[in-house]
């Protein structure tokens, strides 16, 4: 998990950045350059994904400043950006940007590229756990897939990305119950939703781990919890009746 | 609400919100283009043709691209046919 600055003042992409970034990473959204500056200033960052055009500046000019003052040598950057000229990605680049990449952005290559950043960073990792194994459930934190060891060949489940981010926040406390509330804030970053709204989202990720030997189970109302399926193990085996013990002998 | 090509689930939340921006949006072009405030218009469709794919608007996406451009050259009876275009594209969606 990276903590991220989001350095974007159109509330549209800030949606979108929120929608593929949570809860697999820390986020938090400065919509100018002075108010990413302080956050700058005051925390430690891995990433800063950082806009052009914001209403105090250009990003360009954040980027230079934070490499000419070593403020964080470990942050990377990745300039997000709808200026997509060879001349405007050189000038990205050269300023001190990691990675450049054009709008509109496909959320699942932000999250490659995103990874592929923080694996830079920390080559071996040991506090990242970017498998999680649950039963025959194999979820991929880095490449956000999760598939089923069925016999010899895997099988990918196709999930959606908050589908996906429901699975993997209760993989964290599997074996315990995630109360509504928190789902929705980890998940959703307390965006307001009925919960009907969430009940469908987890009854579309539960018909798809029918064939896994884990289910989520729905705590009365209350919540959710990811546990070992009660179908997990496979019935006894019976000995064949060689007699019925009721049939009366003719 | 709908959108011109399939998005993720948890995205279709946000569409209603999206299609109210652009609304506000339009209104403001329309005056930029009276005031002939060019940049303004340029600024605007250089964000939104950054944004409406992912939200399902691929259309969209190609109208501000080429808005942007005109309003790059000054174009005014062209940025307003442009204008006039998104208007229509609005006008029909809102019909659906």
């Amino acid at each position: 998990m990276a903590k991220i600055l989001v350095i974007e003042d159109n509330i549209d992409t800030q949606h979108l950045l929120q929608r593929a970034l949570i809860p697999i990473h820390e986020i938090k959204i400065a919509a100018d350059l002075k108010t990413a500056w302080s956050y700058l200033k005051t925390e430690p960052w891995d990433l800063a994904i950082l806009d052009r055009g914001l209403p105090d500046g250009d990003g360009i000019d954040l980027c230079v400043e934070l490499k000419n003052l070593s403020l964080h040598p470990q942050l990377s950057i990745l300039m997000l950006t709808g200026h997509s000229d060879l001349e405007d990605k050189i000038k990205g680049l050269t300023a001190g940007a990691d990675d450049y990449v054009i709008k509109p952005f496909e959320p699942r290559e932000l999250m490659a590229r995103i990874d592929a950043l923080q694996r830079r960073r920390s080559p071996a990792n040991g506090d990242f756990k970017s498998i999680i194994v649950l039963e025959d459930l194999v979820i991929n934190v880095e490449t956000h897939t999760v598939h089923i060891n069925v016999g010899e060949k895997p099988v990918t489940l196709d999930l959606t990305p908050i589908e996906f981010k429901i699975l993997l926040t209760l993989a964290k406390d599997y074996g315990h119950k995630i109360d509504r509330t928190q789902l929705v804030k980890t998940v959703w970053n307390n965006v307001a939703l009925s919960a009907r709204n969430i009940d469908t989202h987890v009854c579309h990720l539960r018909k798809k781990l029918v064939n896994s030997h884990v289910e989520i189970k729905n705590c009365r109302g209350q919540g959710y919890s990811l546990m070992k399926s009660v179908f997990a193990e496979p019935p006894p085996a019976t000995k064949p009746l060689t007699s019925l013990p009721f049939v009366k002998k003719v | 609400m709908l959108t011109e090509i399939p998005i993720d689930a948890d995205l279709c939340e946000l569409v209603p919100a999206f299609v109210n921006a652009r609304m506000k949006d339009l209104a403001d072009l329309n005056r930029h283009l009276q005031s002939k405030d060019y940049v303004a218009i340029q600024k605007i469709s250089h964000t939104i043709k950054g944004i409406a794919r992912p939200y399902g608007f691929p259309t969209l996406e190609g109208h501000f691209k080429k808005l942007e451009i005109l309003a790059k050259a000054q174009e005014f009876d062209q940025c307003a046919d442009c204008i006039d275009q998104i208007q229509e594209y609005f006008k029909s969606y809102s019909q659906v």
